[in-house]
């Protein structure tokens, strides 16, 4: 049965209608999916909202997918218009269906620089497209775009790593927006680390969510030791159900190096035979050195022992050794 | 690390029987799990059926999934799909546990031709939920020495269960344990379609290529 031309403008139009209408009217929708199913129902909408989850099903995806496509790169050319509004709902459309596609995601950039489209915005499309592809890199790409865009708005976020350092020169004017923006910061890095957890748990060794996890801690929480801390302890449970995971447990070895190096033993010492002690070190600092590392030796024999034949919890061993 | 179901049969002489079934299939994509829950209840039917009794086997499935089952000599089976990081030997003492506590809670009378609605055992959510954790729900070390002398066979793929001849796929077309959408899906060459291709893996899940 082939459709005209005109069946299948009318019947995607109303597809990108409906998934624009489905975040309207629930704005917790938490996941996609595809919904296996060859035929079309007769006169229902191919999108399915359940539980907060929202499905497309399958057999709109061949109509769907070519048509949007086509549109955004007409766009693109110039050869045809689309005012904002549609810009949204067809870019948020196509990416649901392939988070991959970099002009989408472009398009989106120009919205939210003309602020047409709130960053928040695309931080909740890119939740929900690495609900389906956890790996996707064009997400996490973009998703490192928007923070940055965030970040760029803080005014006082230079304010907050000094703050960190000299508490006693900030000013009291200052330390009201310093703290607001401090709340917002810990807000966004809370966030980000359940958006990695969550795509790190959906695909294994997902390096992308890894990579993520850490560009967001050196890029929002430097020198913050405290995220460093509750970082490596909140992660054992993960880790402990993971065991074969070679990327979480190198970002394990991420989160000791910033600690360590912000106990003020310089990066450059760290070699294989672990790391030397600056002769200007406290023996406070020598302490909970050996403290981190212990804990983390510890930890890691305990696992090998629980579950022998992992070759990612020996590599960390090893790397500590 | 993780658990994805448990379930109780009765081997019968031509068919196994299903008496109980837990599932935990959060982590597979929303919209596909009624469809995985159904090929897993017919892959552990067809496990026990293929297994004899007293043996103990793993089978290997899509490379991701092991399904452990321990048929006993009275004809009661249980079967645990696990993913590969979890612990093949935790997986044998839950088995035996948990088909020591059915036996003594359900009559073997009622084995033969029980079903999970009409059969009264209700732990096995509980167990399935309590040993994600393999750490918590066990001692490890008491584990170690009680199946060193057991032998355990590997197989490497369902296929290796089935007789010289047999195709998954008939297996697949006459269950009773699949739903019309879920044999659908099985024959469809997913990989094939176009749009597919677009979009990369459509779903990796269980059976669900």
């Amino acid at each position: 049965m082939a459709e005209s031309e005109e069946e299948v403008d009318v019947l995607v139009q109303r597809v990108v209608k409906d998934i624009s209408n489905a975040f309207k009217r629930h704005p917790s929708i938490d996941e996609i999916g595809f919904i296996q199913c060859p035929e079309a129902r007769y006169n229902r909408s191919p999108i399915v909202l359940l539980e907060n989850k929202l499905g497309v099903e399958s057999w709109c995806v061949k109509f769907l997918l070519p048509y949007v496509h086509n549109k955004l790169l007409l766009y693109r050319q110039r050869k045809h218009w689309l005012d904002r509004e549609a810009l949204v709902d067809i870019t948020c459309t196509l990416l649901l269906l392939n988070p991959d596609f970099t002009t989408a995601w472009n398009v989106r950039k120009e919205l939210l620089q003309c602020g047409a489209l709130s960053p928040e915005r695309d931080l909740y499309l890119g939740k929900l497209t690495l609900t389906k592809f956890p790996k996707s890199p064009e997400t996490w790409i973009h998703r490192r775009w928007v923070l940055q865009q965030i970040l760029n708005r803080f005014p006082a976020v230079g304010h907050h790593k000094i703050l960190l350092r000299r508490e006693a020169e900030v000013e009291v004017a200052d330390a009201e927006i310093t703290q607001h923006a401090n709340d917002h910061l810990a807000q966004i890095i809370l966030q980000e680390m359940m958006v990695c957890a969550d795509a790190a748990s959906r695909y294994p060794s997902n390096y992308n969510a890894w990579s993520h996890r850490i560009w967001v801690l050196r890029h929002m929480a430097q020198g913050n030791s405290k995220v460093f801390h509750d970082e490596l302890s909140s992660l054992r449970l993960w880790v402990s159900m993971h065991v074969s995971d070679h990327s979480g447990f190198h970002y394990r070895q991420f989160l000791l190096k910033e600690l360590i190096t912000d106990l003020n033993l310089g990066p450059e010492l760290w070699s294989n035979s672990g790391p030397q002690k600056q002769a200007s070190s406290s023996p406070d600092s020598s302490y909970l050195v050996d403290q981190l590392f212990y804990q983390e030796m510890e930890f890691c024999s305990d696992l090998i022992l629980s579950f022998p034949g992992h070759e990612a919890l020996w590599s960390h061993r090893f790397h500590h050794g | 690390m993780k658990l994805y179901s448990l379930s109780v049969h009765y081997k019968g002489s031509t068919k196994a029987n299903l008496l109980k079934a837990a599932y935990d299939l959060s982590s597979f994509s929303f919209f596909q799990r009624s469809s995985v829950q159904e090929f897993m209840t017919f892959t552990s039917a067809l496990i026990v059926e293929r297994t004899s009794q007293g043996t103990r086997a793993s089978v290997k499935e899509q490379g991701k999934y092991l399904c452990h089952v321990y048929v006993r000599n009275d004809n009661l089976g249980g079967v645990v799909i696990a993913d590969t990081e979890y612990p093949q030997r935790v997986c044998f003492t839950l088995l035996e546990k948990v088909l020591d506590e059915f036996s003594r809670q359900v009559d073997s009378v009622d084995w033969p031709s029980g079903s999970p609605d009409t059969v009264h055992y209700k732990a096995l959510d509980i167990h399935l939920s309590k040993y994600q954790n393999p750490r918590e729900a066990d001692a490890m070390t008491k584990v170690q020495a009680e199946l060193d002398e057991t032998k355990i066979i590997l197989h490497n793929t369902m296929e290796s269960l089935l007789e010289r001849g047999e195709k998954l796929d008939d297996l697949v077309a006459k269950s009773e344990h699949l739903g019309n959408q879920s044999k659908a899906f099985y024959k469809t060459p997913r990989c094939l379609t176009r749009s597919s291709k677009q979009l990369g893996c459509l779903t990796s899940d269980f059976y669900i290529f």
